[in-house]
């Protein structure tokens, strides 16, 4: 009798009701990986007792009786110890389903305000957004999102706010200003700020009444942000402050009601010295000795307000300070970490925008008697196209859901990487759009040009992709560092060690030959059908944990210096990041039923499959060293440039013969 | 105690159903003793073993004339041999079909009456469970055409709840002198249909009859959507989507389409819309698209005991 094997496994386990045990390869679940059912449930719950509840209090209701957020370790930063947090594997499940209605009107009302009353053609060429614009955007309520709804702001949480920034980011300039009052501008306050100074000032900033401004920049300090030289000296009645400096590139500067300036201060220690650090204060611009200078004439985001502020002996009271003296830099580097995730919706906002545009040309557009869509290489565009905004998206609304479900996150890095992640495909996919567009796209009459001029800032602003690069991975390097410390000492002294040399050269010749062992079993934790491409996921992982590894022996404490090494680290992590997000949500797609969910997979198979093939290549240029991957004569040759103050090839038609 | 007992009683006569008339047992879905709880109360005597695919209440009884019965095998007995030696002839020849990435292959055209005579049509009146119809015939262009009435109206016997359905259904795959056989679609990934429906949406079933009984009735089924208007459309269905039912019930436990095990394919009519319906079918065919790997579209997790509905 010849069964097949498929209905043969079918027959048995239909015949599992009788008690009659079989073996079948299925896989499982497990236990732990249900947190986000406990999720689920608690949403039901809290739909059924919003039953009896009416209007707004059913709102408060339900915000008051919020899921029980979960405590979870890191999850970036464990990434550089190969350690992979599966229950993430389950993309966050944030909204129920009366918010999620909310939701979907708020963003149509704002949607229909964009699509009708902003002209941002105009803006961009007056380089000014029109008072009753603005007004318009205040009696939406957008200038209050995240102010909790007793100080009258909308009281959004991370993931409604990023669905917002989707729409706000149509118009660069409007994206911008809002950006500069609320993600840093009025984010002290909300974060270090106490009781007082919020009923005194998120009221009225809420409504838009007021604009609030992030003054950190200064003439001499950039990225470096402990190196500014405003200061701020206290008084002899030791109850007012006394501002004196200059800050440049001042987002909303000249418009502003409320700035947070961050100066430096003098005050003793135990051992009565003098020492110098950073404080936060919030000004009014009506204490005075406040001057803005004339707006920048900007590349892009034109009609966003960025000017220089002088600060000449401006009082401010000493109850005006954020957090405690000394608390500046810790306060102005949590405002600038919680406020970067969502430039990864806010991207993908106006690149779904843009693609839609592209499509309908390359559709209409004939050329050689075919439309450009039956071009091959057009193809390729649009579909790379399509797969970056999905990562971005699917990597920003993972880090929201994080944001919005964890226990005291710990979501800079991830934030970090979003922020990399989406400044880059947005620059890159607005080239490429243009591109199809050809001559089209070149010409003022149509938004791409414009978009690629706004869209230029996201690689700068709130620290540059430079910086943040070096954020992830010095930070991910010493969270693994802290538990490496032992391996690394050993590794640094292999002949002291032989016995765990020749261990570890064991464990790593799997390493060595590119054949990572797979022992996580991250295939069980997405859908059967993107099983593999978990599987690529997971020896993406591994390979990250190698390099950190193979980095952290090289160099030990001064991997500081090496910052190419460095760059390669973070561009690992971002993209194992953007793998696990655009897995995390096709599965969830998938499993769910949502309309196009197969496309979801095909896209998650075609990124993941280039991720892996990015990380394949960082690895392997971190592993042979900086003689084999080029890092050494970038080195030089850009030395040579700089002792020769610029181009020092010889031209090609100079003669040194006669 | 009182589970132990009920459960040895449950097993004995369900071992002793031939002598006995009881028709009604509850029967345990539990895997252990300590956690055996009667979940559901079915006949046993439809659950345990059949004797019949058709089910008792189906079949038909008719006196069988034998002579008849040897007439007319002796006249079968030509085709069958003549197809029997296409067989050998296949067989020695030994030259396989060989499928490249986005080769289709057409099994059912719709052209001619004998075509259309390989199908059989069903519906809920002829077992006088209800009151739909419905035909298969050549329409004006020569396709076939797939028409009836569904009716949902339920006969008043008392014992049926639900009715309404019309099916057709290929006849089954099979080889020389009458032996079973199975269409081998291993080679291919989706299934292909040039039709023009009307709106409706129609059940496609693909029939995997196995040799138990509990495997007699699986189908694997997916929804055909069509579209109403004058255009003919062109439906690509990968196999990875169809979904594991037996007698009409989606299955908790889901397994793989078998491809190389299928032997017959239907399209069914039913739903709560009662009222006229036509669908017109060009072709069925079967096509290979290289960059499809999904062999299973559905999540196969092995959830936790006693966690229901998730």
């Amino acid at each position: 009798m010849a069964l097949h094997r498929a209905a043969y496994s079918s027959f048995l386990s239909r015949l599992a009701p009788f008690g009659l045990s079989f073996s079948k390869v299925v896989r499982c679940v497990s236990p732990e990986n249900y947190g986000w059912l406990q999720t689920l449930r608690c949403l039901a719950d809290s739909s059924q007792v919003s039953e009896q509840l009416k209007g707004e209090d059913r709102r408060e209701a339900l915000k008051s009786q919020q899921i029980p957020k979960i405590k979870r370790p890191p999850f970036a930063k464990n990434l550089f110890l190969g350690i992979f947090d599966k229950e993430i594997l389950a993309y966050p499940e944030v909204l129920n389903k009366e918010e999620l209605t909310d939701l979907n009107g708020m963003v149509e009302v704002v949607e229909r305000y964009f699509k009708e009353k902003v002209d941002s053609k105009k803006i961009d060429n007056e380089a000014v957004i029109p008072e009753e614009t603005l007004q318009g955007l205040k009696d939406l309520g957008l200038f209050g999102q995240q102010i909790p709804v007793e100080y009258g702001g909308l009281g959004l949480n991370a993931t409604e706010f990023a669905r917002l920034a989707e729409i706000t980011s149509l118009d660069g300039a409007i994206a911008v200003t809002l950006a500069a009052h609320q993600s840093i501008g009025l984010k002290g306050i909300l974060i270090s700020g106490n009781e007082e100074q919020k009923a005194k000032y998120l009221p009225k900033l809420a409504t838009g009444e007021h604009i609030a401004a992030f003054c950190l920049t200064e003439p001499g300090s950039g990225s470096d942000a402990a190196s500014i030289q405003t200061k701020a000296t206290l008084s002899k009645d030791e109850k007012t402050f006394y501002l004196n400096g200059e800050k440049i590139w001042i987002s909303n500067g000249g418009i502003a009601d409320i700035f947070t300036v961050f100066a430096r201060t003098e005050q003793l220690n135990e051992r009565h010295e003098k020492v110098e650090s950073i404080s936060a204060f919030i000004v009014e611009r009506k204490f005075g000795g406040i001057t803005s200078g004339k707006p920048e004439d900007k590349m892009g985001i034109r009609g966003s307000n960025t000017c220089s502020v002088h600060f000449d002996n401006t009082p401010v009271p000493v109850e005006n300070m954020l957090g405690k003296v000394g608390d500046g830099f810790k306060v102005a580097m949590n405002i600038l970490n919680s406020g970067r995730f969502s430039m990864g919706s806010s991207a993908a906002g106006f690149l779904k925008e843009l693609l839609g545009v592209t499509v309908e040309h390359a559709i209409n557009r004939v050329q050689f008697k075919k439309p450009l869509a039956e071009f091959h290489m057009i193809q390729e565009k649009i579909a790379k196209i399509t797969c970056s905004i999905y990562a971005v998206e699917s990597m920003a609304y993972l880090t929201a859901g994080l944001l919005d479900t964890l226990e005291s996150p710990d979501c800079s890095m991830e934030a970090a990487m979003v922020k990399v992640a989406s400044s880059e495909v947005a620059w890159w996919s607005i080239s490429e759009c243009l591109q199809i567009l050809g001559g089209l796209g070149y010409m003022k009459d149509y938004p791409f040009e414009r978009y690629l001029r706004d869209s230029r800032i996201m690689m700068i602003f709130e620290g540059t992709n430079e910086i943040l690069r070096l954020y992830i991975s010095l930070v991910g390097c010493q969270h693994a560092g802290v538990e490496l410390k032992d391996v690394v000492r050993k590794l640094r002294n292999p002949f002291m060690n032989p016995a765990f040399t020749i261990q570890k050269l064991l464990q790593r010749s799997r390493q060595k030959n590119d054949r990572v062992k797979l022992s996580m079993d991250l295939r069980g934790y997405v859908h059967p059908s993107l099983a593999i491409a978990a599987e690529w996921l997971e020896y993406s992982v591994m390979r990250l944990q190698y390099g950190v590894e193979l980095v952290l022996a090289r160099h030990g404490k001064v991997v500081v210096d090496h910052q190419m090494e460095l760059k390669r680290l973070a561009d690992v992590a971002i993209d194992v990041y953007a793998m696990t997000a655009v897995l995390a949500r096709a599965s969830r797609s998938y499993c769910i039923g949502l309309k196009n969910a197969d496309h979801e997979v095909k896209i998650a198979y075609t990124f993941c499959a280039n991720a892996m093939k990015r990380i394949r290549e960082n690895v392997k240029d971190l592993e042979e060293g900086p003689y084999m991957n080029n890092d050494r004569n970038y080195q030089e040759l850009a030395s040579t440039i700089f002792k020769n103050r610029g181009y020092a090839a010889t031209h090609p038609l100079t003669r040194n013969w006669y | 105690m009182l589970l132990e007992k009920l459960l040895s009683q449950s097993f004995t006569s369900a071992f002793n159903l031939f002598n006995h008339q009881q028709l009604i047992k509850p029967l345990f879905w539990g895997c252990s003793k300590k956690f055996s709880a009667p979940l559901l109360v079915v006949p046993i005597r439809g659950s345990f073993w059949e004797r019949d695919i058709k089910g008792p209440r189906y079949r038909k009884k008719t006196e069988r004339n034998y002579l008849d019965d040897m007439k007319y095998g002796i006249k079968e007995l030509k085709n069958e041999v003549q197809l029997w030696k296409e067989e050998m002839s296949e067989k020695f020849q030994y030259d396989p079909k060989v499928y490249m990435p986005d080769d289709s292959e057409i099994v059912w055209t719709f052209d001619t009456k004998e075509k259309l005579n390989q199908w059989v049509c069903t519906s809920d009146s002829d077992n006088k469970d209800g009151f739909s119809h419905c035909d298969l015939t050549l329409s004006k262009n020569k396709k076939g055409l797939f028409s009836g009435f569904l009716d949902c109206r339920v006969p008043k016997d008392g014992q049926i709840k639900e009715s309404g359905y019309c099916n057709i259904r290929c006849l089954r795959a099979r080889k020389s002198f009458k032996r079973d056989s199975f269409f081998d679609w291993q080679m291919f990934t989706h299934l292909i249909l040039r039709i023009r429906g009307d709106g409706r949406s129609y059940m496609l079933n693909l029939t995997t009859t196995g040799y138990f009984d509990v495997m007699w009735h699986d189908i694997y089924n997916y929804i055909l959507f069509t579209r109403g208007g004058p255009y003919w459309q062109v439906a690509k269905i990968p196999f990875s989507k169809f979904f594991l039912s037996s007698k009409g019930r989606i299955q908790d436990k889901q397994d793989p389409i078998p491809l190389d095990k299928i032997t017959n394919i239907g399209i069914t009519c039913a739903g709560k819309t009662p009222g006229p319906f036509q669908l017109e079918i060009d072709y069925i065919g079967v096509h290979f698209d290289g960059n499809h790997t999904e062999e299973f579209a559905y999540e196969m997790y092995n959830v936790p005991s006693f966690i229901v509905g998730v």
